[in-house]
């Protein structure tokens, strides 16, 4: 009775979320692809913080280089954050080259290297990239334009995967194509919570006003979205301006940004508590930020019940073995019992569920509709391992970060590993 | 500087889609269950109308008073016609289990299903005693009385002992299970007839245990009662 209750009080929050991004996407569709037109342009200072970036960064520059903006508008600084491969002399080149401009500095991390790049910059705009990420060539032009509105401080891009090669670069390509899809969401509802390394621009009077990144925090792109719209700006997003980057392509290095990842979050949310259920931070205090503790919650409680059904089941075979020992008993098959155990099987949690996956398999379709990705048959079978089984690995992520924190268990931050 | 703001009508609009997904998703669960049991209620019906139909032409044959070729005939004739029906019956309860598993002890549609059955069990019984007092049958009745409201571990367990025995010896052996959390005639009938105090109580033929029989009672008893298929050394 209990359980139950938990799992319709749970049932209801995440319809009720589902219901509000999709209503919100309903109230915005036409705006979706709107790009505010740009009547001239400002100068832009881009500031690519690296650390042992040897194998990614000419390509950042180069993509860079690319990009549909005026050259004379346009201030590339690269802070190389103490590394000890040959990024420095792959830079060097374009400093020769390019008129891009080379810090190098001792490891500080990367939100001292984007401080120092802040401190030596010039333009009205800052953006943001990471080292191991590329630019469309439109994407700056398009964030620009968001500017004309005064109280905008920064604008995101849309973050695909680059190239995604094996199974788990493929199921992060379709949780950042969901990404996309929430960012643009939250952008509507002024919530983004995040202004990612992989392009983002800030206004450079409103950065400077704010101090800079933090630069001792896990996560210092969160960390500056929360500290701009604590300060009363807007955050705006743009799904045409796209970055590619590069997604961990093995397990170790996927734990090791998740586990940053969701400290850092951990750490912020605590830090900026105050914002939750908050009518003076609007949608993002009232409803997105609550609802992002709601869901890790919701994952919390299904883990839960996957231990206590886990556990029971083994308890049964443990128990039936000390009564009766140990026996196999070959399975009969036949398809009408399967159909009849199948009926006789749901219920009303099998419809909430359902409804459930309907409204997030719809979300994903529309994530990847707007952002314009193509739905082939492998990734059919894809997004079906992503919904049914990759998803558990968030238990698995935040589940750590949390005993992390709880055990205090040192934490590093961005290029000091 | 911006004010923040937001749309209070889609907050309330939301919370009433919200409210008017979850209500389908029970009225639907709800209509689910009421499918759910019409389709073992007709189950029940239909085993009950085949034992109801054996039970007559029981009496029609007459057994008792043939010569012993008759007697041979008729009797095997039912023997093979219970095993069918005992067939049908383990179905039927493992459904039954599959339904309470999912959606729990508590629905009073449920609950009359379940009395049914337990009415259903008891005539079974009957029919199933009778045709071994009357034709010596190679198979052996349990009566096994658990609970499932409130929760029973010691029942689950004797579950699991009898589970194993009903796998290993098939149709030599017939189990009847009744539910003592049902409010029902048949069930406290039986349960006078043996005089149970408490679950889990298991009958073997007409030998009484009012308390949990572990599993070398169990074939001990059913070796006494020289059933086919069982390893009786030692017991």
């Amino acid at each position: 009775m209990v359980t139950n209750t938990i799992f319709f009080i749970l049932y209801f929050i995440v319809i009720y979320i589902l219901t509000f991004y999709l209503i919100t996407f309903l109230k915005y569709r036409k705006k979706f692809h709107f790009i505010p037109k740009v009547s001239h342009y400002p100068k832009v200072s881009l500031i690519i913080p690296a650390y042992n970036e040897e194998d990614s960064i000419a390509r950042t520059l180069d993509s860079v280089l690319a990009l549909d903006y005026p050259k004379d508008k346009l201030e590339i600084i690269v802070v190389n954050d103490g590394s000890t491969d040959n990024t420095a002399k792959i830079v060097e080149k374009y400093v020769k080259n390019n008129g891009v401009i080379l810090i190098n500095k001792p490891n500080g991390g990367k939100g001292n290297a984007l401080n120092v790049g802040i401190s030596v910059s010039t333009g009205e705009f800052i953006a943001t990239l990471d080292a191991d990420s590329m630019v469309a060539p439109n994407s700056l032009k398009y964030l620009i334009g968001y500017f004309k509105d005064k109280d905008v401080g920064a604008v995101t891009s849309a973050i695909k995967v680059f190239e995604p090669k094996n199974f788990l670069q493929r199921m992060q390509f379709i949780e950042y194509t969901y990404s996309i899809f929430l960012r643009k969401i939250w952008g509507f509802l002024n919530s983004q919570s995040v202004t990612p390394g992989p392009l983002s621009v800030f206004r450079a009077d409103v950065i400077k006003k704010l101090g800079g990144f933090d630069e001792n925090n896990l996560t210092e792109d969160q960390e500056i979205a929360l500290r701009i719209h604590c300060a009363g700006y807007k955050i705006e997003n743009c799904i045409l301006s796209e970055t590619y980057t590069f997604a961990p392509s093995n397990f170790k290095s996927l734990w090791k940004q998740r586990l940053r990842w969701y400290r850092g979050t951990l750490r912020n949310f605590i830090r900026y508590r105050h914002m939750f259920l908050n009518r003076k931070f609007g949608n993002l205090g009232v409803f997105v930020l609550p609802s992002i503790v709601m869901l890790i919650f919701s994952l919390f409680i299904s883990l839960a019940k996957m231990i206590f059904d886990f556990y029971d089941s083994i308890y049964l075979s443990v128990k039936s073995v000390f009564l009766v020992g140990i026996n196999f008993y070959m399975p009969e098959f036949s398809i009408s019992p399967i159909l009849t155990n199948f009926f006789l099987s749901i219920n009303v949690h099998s419809f909430l569920l359902s409804f459930m996956f309907v409204g997030a398999a719809f979300m994903l379709y529309l994530s990847y509709k707007f952002s314009k990705e193509y739905i082939g048959s492998r990734s059919v079978l894809d997004l079906l391992i992503f919904i049914f089984f990759f998803q558990l690995l968030y238990i698995v992520f935040w589940g750590s970060a949390i005993i992390y924190e709880l055990m205090r268990i040192k934490a590093v931050t961005r290029g000091k590993w | 500087m911006v004010k923040k703001k937001f749309d209070t009508w889609q907050y309330v609009a939301v919370a009433l889609i919200s409210i008017l997904i979850f209500i389908s998703g029970f009225i639907l669960g709800r209509k689910i269950t009421h499918l759910q049991t019409s389709y073992l209620n007709s189950e029940i019906e239909s085993v009950y109308s085949d034992v109801q139909e054996n039970i007559i032409d029981f009496f029609i044959l007459e057994i008792s008073g043939k010569t012993d070729e008759e007697k041979r005939v008729a009797c095997d004739f039912f023997n093979q016609r219970i095993y069918k029906i005992s067939d049908r019956v383990g179905e039927l309860a493992k459904n039954i289990e599959t339904f309470e598993k999912n959606n729990g002890f508590e629905d009073k549609e449920y609950k009359k299903l379940k009395s049914k059955y337990m009415d259903f069990l008891l005539r079974q019984w009957l029919f199933s005693k009778k045709i071994k007092d009357s034709c010596g049958g190679n198979f052996s009745i349990i009566i096994f009385f658990y609970r499932n409201v409130p929760p029973c571990q010691e029942c689950i367990d004797q579950g699991i002992v009898l589970d194993y025995f009903k796998k290993e010896l098939g149709e030599k052996l017939f189990i009847f299970s009744f539910d003592t959390g049902i409010d029902s005639p048949s069930v406290l009938y039986m349960m006078n007839l043996y005089n149970i105090t408490r679950v889990p109580s298991v009958v073997f033929e007409e030998k009484v245990y009012n308390r949990f029989v572990s599993k070398d009672e169990v074939q001990k008893e059913l070796c006494s009662k020289n059933i086919d298929g069982l390893l009786c050394d030692g017991f």
